[in-house]
């Protein structure tokens, strides 16, 4: 065991010890840093050309907002502020009511977050019309239409209503900016992961090669069985760490601007056709296991694929196109298997869509969550490769040279 | 002259001529042709590699592919991709360092110095005109203007040319080709940051610090190429 | 101690490297002679378990090449090999030995023993980065010593030595070949005349000689150059060394340039 560990500790020490490898790391977290607190934030408010505010003076206000208003119920009382408000602002703008300017922000802004709440439901009815029961009556057939949308089966469609009959409604609204900022950040985080993956884990095998030291290595007692694992495992927690870094540097800039409250907030505040009962923090709590195991499989895989192919390069000319691929791909719904194939993997799946997504995961007579199924599909993905990679690096050849 | 051929001919057979003496030292006094410096530019422009002139000739498609499917985010993927660009140009005209044949053209006649120009012109000659087609046909389709497209492109594109020259002159040695692909995917992978967690940073009213960024860039990596081919010699 | 290459063929897609090959090494240093591309490193990549052969098998006291005892009591020096450049000397030595399965205290000792041995002593502390092509070597004899190799392969260990370290290192090689089955492979022919028991000699992937080398009528060298000769003239050089006829110019079999 103190041989492994010690061999894990000189694996570490080869990995850190290159530059690129620390520079990678400090300029992800910096941009990470940077992107969180300041994304979104710059840049000015022009209504009809006129400057009004600054976007972070607007955030600090809508987050102002949304905390004072933070504990009422989202029922008739305040679809009645909401029209009342309507009403005031109609009035003495004198026809249209323009977003930001005057009379918008006099009677509606503070009410905006309440607003954005009815928009996410997506009820658009005339304001006077705007009442308890055609909210949530909206809410069931914006529901209804989604998973028909999807292809969802009559199973998963029950299976759904009866998660939904299980919420309390009229939701309570609360606030939870920095949960919600995180999880929108999710995804972002998730793609500055893979990239410092993708750059500084191939070095861990195709260094051997690429230097020559194979050829010491592989012929050692403990050259090729036990190296593996060491490396495997630094080639782990690497990414574990990275994954860990990222979340940090998404989570403690989010907290820091919005606080930290509205753990228990539930997810309808955020996505009110959702229906999940849980709360913020257990979403957030998901959406960060999810990273990690993410990680862990994409970190497995480019330590595979850097052994199949023995040069760097290569490897990250593959990842990277895998990358951008992901990004501009988008499979259509009416290809249902290969859409939620394709939404499971790893950049589709750390978002908010792709964790929550209303497809389910049929077997043996049960319907099992996207967070629940493709924890461990990822994880006998990241066994499997391992296992492969073992194959190719204990049987290298050393030849051609 | 049939016979006299034949005597020529016979008398090649009979007679064995003497051995050379100081036959080197004889063929070092005649004169040698040699090559111009346009010849040798030229002759250096089919060492290039293969996969650097595909790189633009993909980004050009890449550009107009995207003009087509895309239309607003070409320009996004094209800055995105032209970081790869940047470091081809980059490790093909430093091959010789990174693959350890510095030393035998530092001895010859065109020097390691007169390789490096040639390769840089003949390559940033190739990537003006790519640089030249490529911002008009993006700017049409985007909502940039001409000088925002411009900045866009040529900012990851200094950025990685910089980073890859700091990269092979600290490291110059194979190893340099790995850093310099995960130099080019840091930069890809900041543009596409940029455009989605940082748009307002592409107001119009940053337009002035982005241009301030590219001279700096472009000052930089006039530099760092001097300081390569300096140390290199 | 016996190590046993049974029949072992290497073959390429449009070459043999080694052909057929059986022997039975012991105790002693074994020479491994041969031209350029006769099979040699081949030959010695199979011996360490680095290359498999296309047929035929390979044993050290019944151990097949392929396990981790084989590998155990293995010692290997490349013929061009790498290092890591951020690794300090000692770094490395320590590295390797807990590749070899050496346990902490004792690769420590063995390691310094060794480097003292190579007279690296001095800049075991500094980046192997730093290190001449020569220390480089001598860095890379003392890995291969570290587990004390019942079986010891050295592709080529004399390259980038000078005459002196050259000395020295035949003298350790006899040392170790007084307990361990060494097998050196050198295109020097006076190394493997002074401390081989045993000479080997390659071509195209045969072993053409297998003796001590006395009973050579004009010695060694002469063996070898008069097969190395005719290996050149097959392949279109004839380098004339000023043996025949005192020509002082290479030419091709045509006679001319």
């Amino acid at each position: 065991m103190q041989l492994f560990l010690s061999l894990v500790k000189y694996e570490f020490l080869k990995l850190l010890k290159r530059r690129m490898v620390c520079v990678t790391l400090a300029v992800s977290a910096a941009v990470m840093v940077l992107g969180v607190t300041f994304g979104g934030r710059l840049g000015r408010v022009y209504v009809e050309g006129e400057l009004i505010t600054t976007q972070a003076d607007l955030d600090l206000e809508l987050a102002m907002n949304s905390k004072r208003l933070s504990g009422r119920v989202l029922d008739e009382t305040m679809t009645e502020e909401l029209r009342e408000a309507y009403r005031q602002a109609g009035e003495e703008s004198q026809g249209e009511i323009v977003y930001l300017a005057e009379p918008y922000r006099k009677y509606i802004w503070p009410l905006e977050p309440f607003v954005r709440w009815v928009r996410r439901v997506g009820l658009d009815v005339p304001i006077e019309d705007l009442n308890e029961e055609t909210l949530y009556a909206k809410r069931l057939e914006r529901m209804e239409e989604n998973w028909s949308d999807s292809l969802l089966s009559e199973g998963e469609k029950e299976y759904l209503r009866g998660q939904n009959e299980k919420l309390e409604t009229p939701f309570t609204y609360e606030y939870c900016f920095g949960y919600e900022h995180i999880c929108d950040m999710m995804n972002t985080t998730a793609f500055v992961l893979v990239m410092i993956l993708t750059v500084c884990l191939p070095g861990i095998f195709t260094g051997e090669h690429s230097r020559r030291t194979d050829q010491l290595i592989l012929v050692t007692a403990k050259g090729k069985d036990v190296l593996y694992r060491a490396k495997i495992l630094v080639g782990v927690l690497f990414s574990l760490l990275a994954a860990l870094v990222q979340t940090a540097c998404t989570v403690i800039p989010s907290f820091v601007l919005y606080g930290c409250s509205g753990f228990s907030a539930k997810l309808q505040v955020i996505a009110p056709e959702s229906v999940w009962s849980m709360t913020m923090g257990e979403a957030l709590m998901i959406f960060t296991g999810l990273l990690f195991v993410m990680a862990l499989l994409w970190g497995i895989v480019t330590m595979v694929l850097s052994e199949c192919l023995k040069k760097g390069t290569a490897v990250m000319a593959v990842l990277f196109g895998f990358i951008v691929f992901s990004m501009l791909l988008n499979v259509p719904d009416e290809y249902r298997i290969a859409a939620q194939i394709w939404d499971a993997t790893p950049l589709q799946l750390i978002s908010y869509w792709g964790v929550f997504t209303n497809r389910l995961f049929p077997l043996l007579g049960h319907y099992f969550t996207s967070w629940q199924a493709v924890p461990v599909v990822y994880l006998l993905l990241s066994a499997l490769a391992a296992r492969a990679g073992k194959r190719r690096y204990t049987g290298f050849q050393v030849s051609g040279r | 002259m049939k016979e006299k051929s034949e005597v020529i001919h016979a008398l090649k057979q009979a007679f064995e001529p003497p051995e050379p003496e100081r036959k080197r030292s004889f063929l070092r006094t005649l004169p040698r042709g040699r090559i111009s410096s346009f010849s040798f530019m030229a002759a250096q422009a089919g060492y290039i590699r293969k996969w650097v002139w595909a790189l633009s000739f993909l980004l050009l498609g890449a550009a107009f592919a995207g003009a087509v499917c895309m239309k607003k985010e070409t320009l996004w993927l094209v800055s995105g991709m032209l970081p790869f660009a940047a470091m081809a140009a980059v490790t093909e005209n430093f091959r010789s360092l990174i693959y350890g044949m510095g030393e035998l053209e530092m001895a010859s006649r065109f020097s390691f110095r007169s390789v490096v120009l040639a390769r840089m012109g003949i390559l940033g000659a190739g990537h003006i005109s790519l640089f030249v087609i490529l911002i008009p046909v993006i700017c049409f389709f985007s909502t940039y203007t001409l000088l925002q497209t411009g900045v866009y492109l040529l900012v990851p594109y200094l950025l990685t040319t910089v980073s890859c020259l700091w990269i092979t002159r600290k490291i110059g040695s194979r190893d340099a080709m790995y850093a310099c692909t995960g130099a080019a995917i840091c930069v890809s992978g900041l543009t596409f940051f940029i455009r989605m967690m940082m748009a307002s940073l592409l107001q119009i009213q940053y337009l002035s610090g982005w241009i301030g960024v590219l001279a700096i860039l472009a000052a930089l990596s006039l530099r760092e190429g001097k300081k390569v081919i300096r140390q290199a010699v | 101690m016996e190590l046993f290459i049974d029949r072992v063929s290497k073959q390429y897609q449009n070459k043999t490297a080694v052909d057929r090959t059986t022997l039975k090494l012991h105790k002693g240093v074994c020479g491994l002679l041969g031209a350029n591309g006769a099979g040699k490193t081949t030959l010695m990549r199979m011996i360490c378990g680095i290359l498999k052969p296309s047929g035929g098998t390979i044993s050290f006291d019944g151990e097949d090449v392929s396990t981790e005892e084989y590998r155990s009591v293995l010692g290997y020096l490349p013929q061009d090999f790498g290092y890591y450049p951020n690794f300090s000397g000692m770094d490395f030595m320590m590295y390797m030995a807990t590749l070899k399965g050496l346990e902490k205290h004792s690769a420590r000792r063995k390691a310094e023993e060794l480097l003292r041995l190579v007279s690296l002593e001095g800049a075991s502390g500094k980046k192997i980065r730093t290190y001449s092509g020569g220390m480089k070597q001598r860095l890379g004899i003392a890995q291969a010593l570290l587990n004390d190799p019942a079986l010891l392969v050295l592709d080529e260990p004399t390259a980038g030595l000078d005459p002196r370290e050259r000395v020295r290192f035949r003298n350790l090689i006899a040392e170790v070949g007084k307990e361990s089955i060494v097998l050196l492979s050198t295109h020097i022919v006076s190394d493997i005349e002074h401390i081989a028991d045993r000479i080997l000699l390659m071509k195209d992937g045969r072993m053409i000689y297998d003796g001590d080398g006395k009973e050579l009528e004009g010695g060694l060298e002469e063996f070898y150059l008069e097969q190395f000769d005719e290996a050149q003239e097959e392949g279109g050089w004839k380098n004339t060394s000023g043996r025949k006829g005192g020509q002082d110019a290479a030419f091709f079999k045509s006679g001319k340039i």
